[in-house]
């Protein structure tokens, strides 16, 4: 429904920040859920087999890397004559220094202000009048620009992508006056995104808290307060810290020979010398202690809602292979436990126990740093944030003592298989899972054959780590937070109806 | 600010940090080829089956996957009854959760089972439906979307469930600045006629809809000669005639005595003058939008109608307004302007979003701006520049499957023939600078606008 849309806009903008906002018209919303090739497949789907050998292949990435560390990734599709880029560097608002936050998202806007060869602004200019689409995020781990064009002017374009990687013209009195302007269209971005949402507020406030020991407690937009003192020599020492070829890659989607894009990056982007080493900075993992409740009222909020948030590693953050093994069970079983509206957990909770309007669950495994299971619930009419609450809990601790069976974890590896090939459809969806796959490291035929590291799992996995994540009271002691958005005045409710709470 | 309505019901996901990616579908940015080598556009064929049904296709056997776009004209919260708002709407998103001896349980598990896409939503003026699958699941695809059409069940459990999501997300609307101004907006300009309202109704009318006014809409208004359909993907001609019987041979004929034959409302309330109203809402971003008549699709002037808007708010990062108000002055984040256009009462509507303590400023610039505006303070180059992005942009609108199947239907719907793809760029090119100007000089000097402020 479209209040779940609203919240799923909300977490988007969490996760990334995007230079401009979307022009106007429609907002169509899909979830790039990232899925491969099964192996095994229950026998009472007989179209099954058939598919498998039909629509098997792994996605087909062809890759290179240049003398000067720029890895270059491309997934050829000759389709319609159109290419989707994206250039990624490996370097987001985490890396913002101390005191500035919202560094590596204010530093995105200004790469569109201009080059010594390109100037004022000449970029968006030059990639509108071919008809294409330019944009860029910027994402705690990563900051990424992309366009979708024409094939017939694709090299124009990434021409003028490799120009900017090292040529940003900061001294130039335009740029200057564009920077003042650019802060203060950035802490409007704020207000859009943020102030006047308070569902956002509340999750930039228990995020602050969640993470006890890494950067991802500050908000990608940045603080009130720290936008402001932001100065172009804090851009241009970002700027020369971490964009260059060997702490970038780039993904090209489309119309395109994998050798005619090599000899391309060759010549664009080969006479750029390496960066300075790349540290990623190694963050202790103090153990949780307490578990936090965030309460949150304010006149905007119409409807209520409960957000629980549970940590866990990320396929970044993991310590070792036994713990990512575990994250991707974990995957799964989220998957065939709450992964649509057939799932157990909305049957529960929506349809049986009529205490939700809604229920939603996700987990991070894409990110450098730790991650959590976030569960998202509007109750029903009538129902309180803590009764839901218990419910939820309730409800999660009898399905994880039930467990799962293996027909509900075969069921799940079918829609995580199926859901990839209809991504591989859609040229920016597959270039952005490569590069954000890419970018935390995961290896090539890892990428190509994804998700076959989830799908493989097995049942009893899948029911352990269920247990040792979702049941609440077990994870007292290990930083679990719960969130009640709450609106000012008690809420009653508008249509006369009975609500039963059930035991 | 015009909202998506057939978003429909994404009622829960399991998201990893992947999970979003958001698609803009641009009515105002359709265009055709301005590459350097004229582009070969897929060939649009027309499909008539065995029982008369006609759709376009465009065959795409690269991926194992189907696409089937609808749209029914006349279907949308323009026919709802009076008490009964957001009826249509209402349909549309209950449509997919039972049909024939399936109950509401047994069509999402065997959706989620078979990886299938059904969707339908209801937006002011039309109903519209959205079939997608992999190849291998059609025989199941195909039964549950004809069922959904044919044999719509609204069992009390799903209507009620349904009922109350709609009534949430109401709730939460009345704190969003654009819905609110949407709102204020649509009255405004069209009192009590059919565009007034919300698509999605209002508290009190929607607690009141019952599942017999559901099955009564569904009856009246989904008809085998109303349909508008577009295909794409994995099937042949003959494959898709076939496949146009399965899923709409068994619909009723609904004859002459349709809402789709009643002319659309038109915006009859609109000012002489331009007329300003305020709504207190206590955020710390305030929303104002505003709108002056402009040219429908079927319009001549149409195609300078889009290169104007380009120009003035549509062209993204290169527009006028964006230029003058953010750039310039830093005095927004967003700021653009589009043609909705509505049937018989197109509009040109600016939106811009922007701190309450920069209204006073911003209100003031607008009208300096539309002033110039008469005067069109564009050059040649920017002209060509707008003209080579409309006919360029065209071609990210076929991006995916279901992008293509759902453009196919857009097109018939506005009435435009098989041959348009290839047509469209002369469109642009031959619109002069004259005509641009004389339309300028008409759209800005008309004193008719109406404006809406949300904000403290």
């Amino acid at each position: 429904m479209r209040n779940i849309v609203i919240l799923t806009l909300t977490l988007l903008l969490r996760k990334s920040l995007m230079k401009k906002t979307l022009p106007h018209a429609k907002w169509l919303i899909s979830f790039v859920k990232l899925v491969a090739i099964v192996v095994a497949i229950a026998s009472h789907y007989p179209s099954f087999a058939k598919a498998l050998t039909e629509a098997g292949p792994p996605l087909a990435i062809q890759s290179g890397e240049l003398a000067n560390g720029l890895r270059v990734m491309v997934i050829e599709n000759h389709r319609i004559p159109l290419v989707n880029t994206i250039l990624l560097y490996h370097a987001g608002a985490m890396d913002d220094p101390a005191g500035k936050s919202g560094l590596a998202h204010v530093l995105e806007h200004m790469m569109f202000k201009g080059t010594k060869k390109t100037p004022d602004g000449g970029f968006s200019r030059i990639v509108a009048g071919y008809g294409g689409e330019e944009n860029a995020f910027t994402t705690q781990d990563a900051t990424a620009y992309y366009h979708t064009i024409a094939r017939d002017y694709w090299a124009d374009v990434l021409a003028l992508e490799a120009d900017r990687m090292r040529n940003l013209d900061f001294a130039s009195q335009a740029f200057r006056q564009e920077f003042t302007t650019e802060v203060k269209v950035v802490i409007e971005e704020r207000n859009q995104r943020t102030e006047n949402n308070p569902m956002a507020k509340l999750m930039e406030q228990m995020e602050a808290g969640f993470f006890l020991n890494h950067p991802y407690r500050k908000p990608i937009i940045g603080w009130p307060g720290e936008l402001e003192n932001l100065s172009i020599q804090d851009l241009q020492q970002f700027y020369n810290q971490y964009y260059h070829p060997d702490n970038a890659i780039l993904v090209v989607s489309g119309d395109v020979q994998f050798s005619e894009v090599m000899d391309l990056a060759k010549r664009l982007f080969g006479l750029y010398a390496k960066g300075p080493p790349r540290n990623f900075p190694s963050y202790g993992k103090p153990p949780y202690l307490t578990h936090n409740q965030y309460d949150y009222s304010d006149p905007l909020v119409k409807v209520p809602r409960l957000i629980v948030k549970i940590p866990t590693p990320t396929l970044g953050s993991s310590a070792n292979q036994a713990e990512t093994e575990q994250i991707l069970a974990l995957n799964l079983g989220l998957e065939a436990l709450a992964g649509d509206d057939s799932s157990p957990l909305y049957r529960r909770l929506v349809i049986e126990r009529k205490l939700a309007v809604s229920v939603a669950v996700g987990q991070d495994l894409f990110d450098r740093g730790p991650g959590a299971i976030s569960i998202y619930a509007t109750p029903a009419s009538g129902v309180s944030l803590e009764d839901l609450q218990n419910a939820l809990s309730h409800e999660l601790a009898l399905m994880v003592k039930t467990g799962l069976s293996e027909e509900e974890i075969e069921r799940a590896r079918i829609r995580l298989r199926d859901s990839q090939l209809l991504q591989r459809d859609n040229l920016s969806h597959v270039a952005r899972m490569v590069a954000l796959l890419s970018n935390i490291g995961l290896p090539l035929d890892t990428i190509s054959q994804w998700p076959q590291p989830i799908i493989q799992q097995q049942r009893a996995t899948v029911n352990q780590v269920l247990n040792d994540w979702l049941v609440l009271g077990q994870r007292e002691a290990r930083g679990w937070q719960a969130g009640y958005l709450r609106t000012v005045v008690p809420e009653k409710p508008d249509v006369p109806e009975k609500v039963e709470l059930q035991p | 600010m015009i909202k998506c309505h057939n978003v429909k019901f994404i009622k829960v996901w399991l998201v990893t940090s992947l999970w979003v990616t958001i698609l803009i579908i641009g009515l105002g940015n359709q265009g055709v080829a301005g590459a350097k080598h004229e582009i070969i556009w897929p060939k649009i064929q027309t499909v008539t089956s065995a029982l008369g049904i006609k759709a376009w296709l465009i065959e795409d056997h690269n991926a194992p996957m189907i696409s089937v776009s609808l749209r029914l004209r006349g279907a949308g919260s323009v026919a709802d009854p009076p008490g009964r708002e957001g009826l249509a709407h209402f349909m549309a998103t209950t449509l997919d959760e039972g049909a024939g001896n399936q109950d509401s349980a047994t069509v999402r598990r065997l959706l989620s089972d078979n990886s299938i896409t059904m969707s339908f939503s209801a937006d002011r003026e039309r109903f519209t439906g959205t079939l997608l699958f992999l190849s291998y699941y059609q025989t199941q695809a195909v039964e549950l979307f004809q069922q959904a059409l044919m044999a719509p069940r609204f069992d009390q459990e799903p209507v009620d469930r349904v009922r109350q999501q709609i009534l949430t997300t109401l709730k939460s609307q009345q704190a969003s600045p654009d819905e609110q101004a949407e709102l204020a907006l649509f009255q405004s300009l069209f009192g009590t006629s059919g565009y007034s309202h919300a698509p999605e109704g209002t508290l009190e009318s929607v607690s009141k809809i019952s599942p017999d006014d559901l099955r009564q809409f569904a009856k009246s208004h989904i008809g085998k000669d109303r349909l508008i359909i577009g295909l794409a993907g994995d099937l042949t001609p003959d494959q898709a005639a076939m496949l146009l019987d399965q899923l709409f041979g068994n619909l009723p004929l609904l004859g002459t005595n349709s809402d789709e034959l009643k002319p659309s409302p038109h915006y009859s309330l609109i000012g002489d003058k331009d007329e300003v109203k305020k709504i207190s809402l206590a955020v710390p971003q305030a929303r104002l939008v505003s709108v002056k008549p402009a040219v429908s699709i079927n319009d001549p002037r149409y195609f300078a109608a889009q290169i104007l808007n380009y120009l003035y708010g549509g062209g993204s990062f290169e527009s006028y307004l964006v230029d003058e108000i953010r750039r310039k002055r830093g005095l927004a984040y967003s700021a653009s302007s589009y043609i909705y256009p509505l049937e018989n009462a197109p509009m040109l509507i600016v939106n811009v979003a922007s701190s309450a303590s920069k209204l006073a400023e911003l209100s003031s610039l607008l009208p300096k701006l539309q002033q110039n505006m008469q005067d069109f303070p564009f050059s040649d180059a920017q002209i060509e520049a707008a003209k080579a992005n409309l006919i360029g942009s065209y071609l990210l609108g076929f991006a995916s499957t279901p992008h293509v199947s759902a453009r196919l239907a857009a097109l018939q719907d506005y009435g435009f023939s098989p041959d348009y793809l290839s047509q469209r760029a002369k469109n642009y090119q031959s619109v002069t600078k004259e005509a641009l100007k004389t339309l300028a000089k008409g759209l800005f000097s008309n004193p008719q606008q109406q404006t809406i402020i949300v904000g403290p």
